[in-house]
């Protein structure tokens, strides 16, 4: 997978620390935002903007490896211990999800960035439904608009920053994982 | 970006809002009920019709008035169960994630009355 | 393409899989009240149900309530079988509560008219009806009640309600229904589970509103009778005149009970003795019920008492069943 020596090059290594530390950085700037949605599972979700980049520039594994490590780190560097749970099954769901949805070539990364959202907050509610109480599924609804919404408007950074060869190289990324 | 939005985009997007918005068409019960429970296990069971104050162990407090339920003081760090504001029918759920409370109006009401 | 909307379906039905079963709601008028039913399986049931209800009427009675009358001295009326047993188990109880249980009280209830009533009879009315309340006087035999005196009478409501849902209980399940709760104004009778789960009951809070419970019980197969002051009543000079009447002394009588609850199989039964016990009072009437337990012709039972002091007596049988949600309430 992702480990063998082969893949992880330096290269790699710097272009993920770089990319983790943006990620880190949106989720606190989302974090520090004076305004907090009630409902669980729905952010505005910034972090996955750069998720998607790596899903997009590398491969599924890498994106899954990339996320669980996005939540743990983010749960110490924010101080939020008792949400991890919550955002692993919620990263886990969305990744693969989202890998899923980018094999089909019919889909383009704007409803793969809603679908994230949306399985985002379906996994949070499905720890949510474990540990608490099943009644939390009546937030669904809500969840689901605002997770859509949310996604979409996150697409938008994407989008622009897809301009950038950097990000979404022509060749389909080969250039990238070569070295 | 050589990628293009298409139609089925919005496909998708419209199907998984769509299965969303499809709690709220699920047959609803009569609530009569307030539930509230500490990481899974029940701790207080209230009637909705009874103005009621429940202090929890940790400094949480519920109130129960006029059919609805709302949290009017918690002690986590983020405060986001006070502002989820007032709940008053059956299925809808206050949760304080921190503390690992959820506050919830039960579908299961009674079946029937006796007296 | 076309597997990803195939997928998407399976778990859109997944999702809405979560439909209710099919119930029949059911309505009718009988025995003075309305009578309500919520039903599964079966077909046709409301008419089964409303067709039982009136036909459980005239088994007991030829229109309902108090017709058992006699017209003059010595009148004899027939009776069904059904009847008869309700006569034997009013009989006992007449004898275990010295007389404060009786089931020919009839004449003073309709002096009392609680329901419409505002102002209490005179004392010399009410002496006049206790010669008419005597429950010793009555010659019971298997297929007929003969009455002592002219204007006596059978009290067919206090145990009317109770018989009529039992009655209509069984009717449903031979007409195919797989459950259902009964509910003949405010008698309780139930059969059968909801997929599984028993059925919950809430019992009313004797100080509260019309919807409001203060505990739930969670059973099947059974009947649950209410008895307590508050159902009927009404106020006059700032004395409340409720409607359970102490056939001794024919007035409203005192007890520190707010309501008795009897769960019982047999739903006539539970009627009598949730009034018998009410009568009677927390102390007695907790060792009348013990009696009961153990006297032949009455089937088991549990109860469960609430006292003027707040305290919620339940009987061992029916105490894993029984959850009490309000906190104005103690249990003991």
């Amino acid at each position: 997978m992702v480990l063998s020596v082969n893949k992880l090059s330096p290269r790699k290594i710097a272009r993920m620390g770089l990319l983790m530390a943006a990620a880190l950085i949106l989720s606190w700037v989302e974090a520090v935002l004076p305004f907090q949605i009630p409902i669980p599972g729905v952010k505005l979700g910034f972090a996955n903007i750069i998720t998607l980049v790596v899903l997009y520039q590398y491969s599924f594994p890498t994106a899954l490896l990339f996320g669980i490590l996005r939540v743990l780190l983010s749960s110490l560097f924010l101080g939020r211990l008792s949400g991890v749970l919550f955002g692993l099954c919620g990263t886990l769901l969305s990744v693969c999800g989202m890998a899923f949805l980018k094999r089909c070539r019919c889909f383009s990364s704007l409803s793969v960035s809603a679908a994230g959202a949306i399985l985002h907050g379906v996994g949070q509610l499905t720890v949510a439904s474990v540990l608490l109480t099943p009644s939390v599924w009546t937030m669904l609804p809500l969840m689901g608009i605002s997770s859509a919404f949310c996604g979409i408007i996150t697409w938008i950074p994407l989008k622009i920053l897809g301009r950038y060869e950097v990000v979404f190289p022509s060749d389909g990324g080969k250039s990238l994982n070569k070295d | 970006m050589r990628e293009k939005v298409k139609i089925w985009d919005f496909v998708l997007i419209a199907i998984l809002v769509a299965l969303c918005l499809s709690v709220w068409f699920l047959p609803k019960e009569q609530g009569n009920t307030v539930s509230i429970s500490v990481d899974g296990t029940v701790v207080a069971v209230k009637n909705l019709d009874q103005d009621a104050v429940v202090d929890l162990s940790d400094g949480t407090q519920v109130l129960v008035e006029n059919r609805t339920v709302r949290v009017v003081h918690s002690t986590c760090p983020d405060h986001l169960c006070e502002q989820m504001g007032k709940i008053s029918a059956c299925g809808q759920v206050i949760l304080c994630v921190p503390n690992r409370i959820s506050v919830e109006i039960r579908g299961e009401g009674v079946d029937g009355l006796v007296g | 393409m076309k597997r990803i909307l195939c997928l998407l379906c399976a778990v859109c039905l997944f999702f809405l899989s979560g439909c209710s079963a099919r119930t029949t709601e059911a309505q009718t008028w009988a025995y003075d009240t309305l009578c309500t039913a919520t039903l599964w399986g079966g077909t046709d049931l409301a008419a089964v149900f409303s067709s039982a209800a009136a036909q459980g009427q005239s088994l007991l009675s030829e229109d309902g309530l108090k017709q058992f009358t006699a017209s003059r001295d010595g009148d004899a009326l027939q009776i069904s079988s059904d009847l008869f047993k309700i006569l034997n188990q009013a009989g006992i109880l007449y004898t275990m509560t010295d007389g404060v249980f009786d089931l020919t009280v009839a004449p003073l209830s309709e002096l009392w008219s609680v329901n419409t009533a505002t102002r209490p009879p005179d004392g010399q009315s009410v002496e006049e009806c206790l010669d008419l309340v005597d429950f010793s006087s009555l010659t019971v035999t298997e297929s007929s009640l003969t009455f002592a005196k002219k204007g006596m009478g059978i009290d067919i409501g206090s145990v009317g309600k109770g018989y009529g849902a039992d009655y209509t209980v069984t009717a449903l399940k031979n007409a195919g229904a797989t459950a259902g709760i009964v509910s003949f104004g405010g008698n309780v009778a139930l059969f059968g589970t909801k997929d599984g789960t028993p059925f919950r009951v809430g019992i009313r809070d004797p100080k509260g509103e019309a919807s409001e419970y203060f505990g739930v019980l969670s059973v099947t197969d059974t009947s649950i009778v209410t008895s307590g002051a508050y159902e009927r009543y009404f106020e006059y000079t700032e004395t409340v005149y409720h409607h359970l009447l102490d056939a001794t002394t024919g007035y409203p009588r005192q007890s520190d009970l707010l309501s008795v609850t009897v769960i019982c199989a047999d739903g006539a039964q539970a009627d009598m003795m949730s009034t018998a016990l009410w009568l009677m009072g927390s102390e007695k009437g907790w060792a009348l019920y013990e009696t009961l337990q153990k006297t032949e012709g009455f089937l088991p039972a549990e109860v469960i008492f609430v006292l003027e002091d707040h305290t919620v007596r339940v009987s061992d049988g029916i105490r894993e069943n029984f959850t009490l949600t309000s906190d104005e309430y103690t249990l003991d």
